[in-house]
């Protein structure tokens, strides 16, 4: 009878038992929230390093258009390509800001006669169409790419 | 005294002073780990502050390159001093003929000092006279 009466009344280790618990639950939340930050600090990266990148591919674009040599008499090959910065190396990119890079190429897709309302005259000029690919780089491995049509009216 | 009394006597004796001890034992190590959850929860703090700077600065960035490339070629120059946007200042060089002829690099940067780490975020960009 005693013996049982002890076990009834016996609370020893509950206090421990409960701040054990209480600590376990606050772990819990603690890690999660730095979960979460570190997923939200992800985003703002991801977002920030993708932008820098489609900015290196739009710098590409600018640099298409003042280089007439990429779309000039040395690319009328039809489906063949001029890679820029460096006609003969695919893969020389050109730095534009830290860690900020592009490259790209342009493609000759063949001749037609000039778009309508082009204001040029159909059958004594054509239009050279060609399609530049942009490529930009950012930092960790970040890439964007944008694709344009364009034409130039010749003869 | 007969042994049984006896027994009851030393358990009374034995048990004094046991439960306070738990209990300073129990916030001791309550209050350590919470010390380190605290730290945890602070930098979770710290870094999704962090982020949002870097999310706000980079959208600044981008809507200050845009507004540029929006432009008239010859009105594209760097400002006479820089912009202040809240926390965040705008600053942004022109160079002209720099890449290329007949192109500007213009390189935005933005800042926020305030926090426990310096957001900076700099984009650059190639604009050409005929694009």
């Amino acid at each position: 009878m005693r013996s049982s009466a002890v076990n009834l009344n016996n609370e020893a280790g509950i206090v421990t038992g409960m701040m054990l618990f209480m600590l376990a639950i606050f772990t819990v939340l603690g890690v999660s929230a730095i979960m979460v930050s570190i997923t939200e600090t992800r985003l703002a990266s991801n977002d920030q390093f993708f932008k820098i990148a489609f900015y290196g591919a739009e710098a590409a674009r600018g640099y298409v258009a003042p280089n007439t040599d990429l779309y000039g008499a040395d690319n009328i090959t039809e489906e063949e390509v001029l890679y820029f910065p460096d006609p003969n190396d695919a893969s020389e990119r050109k730095t534009i800001g830290s860690y900020q890079e592009f490259n790209g190429e342009v493609m000759f897709n063949g001749s037609s006669a000039p778009p309508r309302g082009s204001g040029y005259e159909v059958g004594t000029f054509r239009a050279h169409k060609y399609q530049m690919t942009c490529n930009g780089y950012g930092p960790r491995d970040s890439q964007s790419h944008i694709e344009a049509g364009f034409y130039r009216i010749g003869f | 005294m007969c042994t049984q009394q006896m027994m009851d006597m030393n358990e009374n004796i034995g048990d004094r002073g046991l439960s306070i001890i738990e209990v300073v034992f129990a916030i001791s190590i309550f209050a350590i780990g919470i010390l380190a959850v605290t730290t945890l929860s602070i930098s979770a703090v710290n870094s999704n502050a962090s982020s949002r700077r870097i999310t706000d600065a980079t959208a600044l960035a981008e809507d200050r390159l845009e507004r540029l490339a929006a432009l008239p070629y010859d009105d594209i120059k760097s400002p006479d001093e820089d912009d202040i946007v809240g926390a965040y200042r705008i600053t942004w060089v022109v160079k002209e003929n720099d890449m290329l002829d007949k192109t500007k690099t213009i390189t935005v940067t933005v800042e926020c000092p305030k926090g426990w780490k310096n957001t900076k975020v700099t984009i650059s960009h190639l604009v050409s006279n005929n694009s």
